[in-house]
């Protein structure tokens, strides 16, 4: 391949340091051949287990159905969609939710299952038996929703809004209960590695509106934890964020772990991570619902309360 | 690409996973895909990868009765992109072996050999500091030869944003180059 596009604009030094990338090795037959068979392979693999989804419009009482489950997978036959439907509110009645629940984990927000996804989410939100474990699931439900809008970008579809809020509301409840810890520094350190680990995932994803406020998103809550006082100094809003923490704790606060020393999954969350202890510092400043503080004891469902929440699943 | 039948059809055909269809795009674009991830990433091993994992995703999203309802190429172009940065994020790739770099073209000496592949480390280190959106313009325009239009649907952009983007990504990559001259 050479430069058969060449530009005016492109000077004949950035032109010929480019050149210096065109030199490229032949691909090996081998190597060809067997990528193509595994290709093919796969596809032969993928094909018997397929069953053609032919796209069918809506019917207006389908819609108003529909809205039972906002939810659906729009190119499913009208049919399949009210058995899935059907499905589920028996089994869930009929004592067979758990292979439902378990089913939907893998969902995407497309799907019929995924409002089965969220509510399994909330209820153990509201199960967790201390702060640590509600921060841990919160932050692990955060990368999930991450991981839903690059795998929904990838296909070439659209993120709804509702993913956003959800991923917002996840980060505030995390952000909310880091001082109920036991170890607010080892926890919000934690918190910041984990957010970091997603905002580079989505610098995968194509540049849009949407990604880029995602984006923003992630960066203001790490920015919150960089400016929140550790051990409950009062730090004015510009002071050094690690100013009032001991030596060894502000090395902590302000290390970046080397990329992939705390082995993160592939949505950005350590899944064993677990800071410890219990204490509580419930101040902390900036939040954006005010400083309003979440209670392990009265755990509102996120979307139940709060100035920002949006509407519940 | 150039296809027998007209691009829907034959879109429709990879959609059902029709062996021939899936045949033909993997023949005609995987060389393409190889060329594009060796260059950013200079190692064999990983561009087979890139070549293997992207049309192993392609598979899977036609699975799921998603996947390009056009531009193929460009999809295909912009999943081996994202896998490109995402590798690249978790380990930059090593520099070529000295074995290899000999072996390339036996007309040239060694030191030549390595000469090349340093000069070529640099210039992906340049790119590399390029964000993501600009360097794939880079690479899309003039290392692959893609039209404006190309580009643009690759990236889901408008022609005169991807022109503004080259103009800029152009500006940073003459400044990166010429800094790197001045420090050697």
């Amino acid at each position: 391949m050479t430069h058969n596009n060449h530009d005016p604009r492109l000077d004949a030094k950035l032109q010929a340091s480019l050149v210096i990338l065109d030199d490229v090795p032949e691909r090996e037959a081998n190597a060809v051949l067997r990528g193509r068979n595994l290709f093919l392979g796969e596809a032969h693999k993928l094909k018997n287990s397929t069953t053609s989804v032919p796209k069918r419009r809506h019917s207006k009482w389908m819609e108003r159905f529909q809205t039972i489950f906002p939810f659906r997978k729009e190119g499913a036959p009208v049919l399949t969609q009210v058995i899935s439907a059907l499905l589920i509110l028996i089994t869930l009645l009929g004592g067979a939710g758990a292979g439902t629940v378990y089913a939907a984990q893998a969902s995407m927000p497309d799907d019929v299952l995924y409002p089965i996804k969220t509510w399994s989410e909330n209820a153990r939100l509201d199960l967790a038996v201390s702060p640590e474990k509600d921060i841990d699931l919160s932050l692990k439900f955060a990368g999930r929703r991450i991981d839903e809008m690059l795998r929904l970008k990838e296909e070439g579809g659209e993120v709804p809004e509702l993913l956003v809020t959800k991923l917002q509301k996840h980060l505030n409840r995390a952000a909310q209960l880091c001082d109920q810890t036991g170890d607010p520094l080892h926890t919000r350190q934690q918190m910041r590695q984990t957010l970091m680990n997603q905002e580079r995932l989505l610098d995968n994803a194509p540049e849009d509106a949407q990604m880029r406020r995602t984006r923003d998103m992630i960066r203001q809550q790490i920015h919150q934890i960089d400016q929140t006082p550790v051990n409950g100094g009062a730090l004015p809003s510009n002071a050094d964020p690690s100013a009032s923490a001991e030596p060894q704790d502000r090395d902590r606060l302000r290390t970046n772990q080397p990329e992939g020393s705390g082995n993160p999954d592939a949505n950005g969350y350590q899944e064993e991570q677990t800071p410890g202890g219990p204490n509580a510092n419930p101040d902390t400043p900036g939040q954006q619902n005010g400083g309003q503080k979440l209670q392990r004891t009265k755990t509102p469902m996120p979307g139940q309360s709060g100035p920002q929440q949006g509407p519940k699943n | 690409m150039s296809m027998n039948l007209s691009e829907s059809d034959f879109l429709h055909r990879v959609h059902q996973l029709d062996e021939r269809a899936l045949a033909e795009v993997y023949d005609q674009l995987s060389p393409g895909i190889f060329r594009y991830a060796m260059r950013l990433l200079g190692n064999t091993d990983l561009a087979e990868d890139c070549v293997a994992e992207t049309f192993s995703r392609l598979l899977r999203v036609l699975h799921k009765g998603k996947g390009p309802k056009d531009h193929l190429k460009a999809y295909l172009y912009r999943i081996a992109h994202n896998w490109i940065t995402d590798q690249y994020r978790r380990q930059p790739p090593p520099p070529l072996e000295l074995d290899e770099a000999m072996t390339v073209d036996s007309g040239k000496t060694v030191q030549d050999e390595v000469e090349h592949n340093l000069h070529q480390e640099r210039i992906r280190a340049a790119l590399y500091l390029l964000p993501e959106t600009q360097r794939q313009v880079i690479v899309l325009r003039y290392l692959e030869g893609w039209s404006v239009k190309e580009v643009a649907a690759s990236l889901k952009r408008s022609s005169g944003a991807v022109k503004a983007i080259q103009n800029r990504a152009t500006t940073s990559l003459r400044k990166y180059l010429t800094a790197q001259e001045e420090n050697e």
